[in-house]
């Protein structure tokens, strides 16, 4: 699966589409993805000049985020944007930190489907940079909701209107 | 406050430090980049964005002991929209040389939108 069928299958766009490429997938058991890390990434923007190597670690948040998409394509398939349908992340358990990216590594993750209940799924798996597993992911839970359903009722504005 | 490290986005606006506790506030942009693309037309803040939050609190609240090694446990309950306010806050137990730090996040209205539990350790 090519960059511009993943683009077409997840929901999230630039600059939060993190996955660029499935290796491979066993639909309904497993998917291998691929994230590329280069410095030209919108989080090393504001990284100073003369910061220690540790300042360009990856971010963790994003290393989530792109196991969670990859997963999605994983549970979806090509449908997870279907009928306009947004991705909610529930939760995560025992997400263990065990090694860093850089610009110039490209992460592997390893993404298993545990179960799937209605709406939601739980995956399971890890993170590569070569050899070197960099992530223990314990499970991870999403949603797909309606777009409508998830409305904006936490705006101030919209509960005013609505009162 | 600014952040000298790779980071998304700025996650904490405004930090209080106590003994124990941390109280990290950050208004939700909804024009800012990362926003836009989750999602177009419904700008949310990603759920896993709260461990951002987490990290870049303690990294100002605790420099040389904010090196994130495991995210036990993070639960999304709520949605936080753009325009929304998210304060999340910390309770902090010394943990091996770091830290175990608990936490739930609020919006502006007071649901809880999400509670975390993490561990860190030296940088």
């Amino acid at each position: 699966m090519d960059i511009a069928k993943v683009q077409a299958a997840l929901p999230q766009r630039h600059p939060l589409l993190l996955v660029d490429r499935v290796l491979n997938m066993e639909p309904g058991r497993s998917i291998e993805t691929i994230k590329a890390v280069t410095a030209s990434d919108p989080c090393y923007a504001d990284v100073p000049v003369g910061a220690e190597i540790g300042a360009y670690a990856y971010p963790v948040s994003l290393l989530i985020e792109s196991f969670g998409q990859s997963a999605a394509l994983l549970w979806l398939g090509d449908e997870a944007a279907a009928d306009g349908s947004v991705l909610l992340f529930l939760g995560a358990r025992e997400y263990r930190v065990e090694g860093r990216a850089y610009p110039g590594d490209v992460v592997r993750h390893v993404v298993h489907l545990e179960q799937v209940v209605a709406d939601t799924a739980f995956a399971t798996g890890e993170s590569w940079v070569g050899d070197t597993r960099i992530a223990h992911i314990g499970s991870l839970m999403a949603a797909r909701r309606p777009k409508d359903a998830v409305g904006t009722t936490s705006n101030e504005e919209d509960r005013h209107v609505r009162t | 406050m600014t952040v000298s490290f790779a980071t998304p986005l700025r996650a904490v606006e405004q930090l209080d430090v106590t003994a124990d506790t941390l109280t990290a506030r950050l208004y939700i942009d909804p024009e800012h980049p990362i926003l836009r693309g989750h999602f177009p037309g419904l700008p949310l803040y990603p759920g896993v964005f709260i461990v951002e939050t987490l990290c870049q609190a303690m990294a100002q609240a605790f420099p040389t002991q904010s090196r994130l090694l495991s995210v036990r446990s993070l639960r999304l309950t709520a949605p936080l929209h753009g325009g929304d306010e998210l304060t999340l806050t910390v309770k902090l137990t010394p943990l091996d040389g770091g830290w175990n730090a608990r936490g739930t996040g609020r919006r502006r209205d007071g649901a809880a939108a999400a509670s975390i539990w993490a561990v860190f350790g030296g940088a």
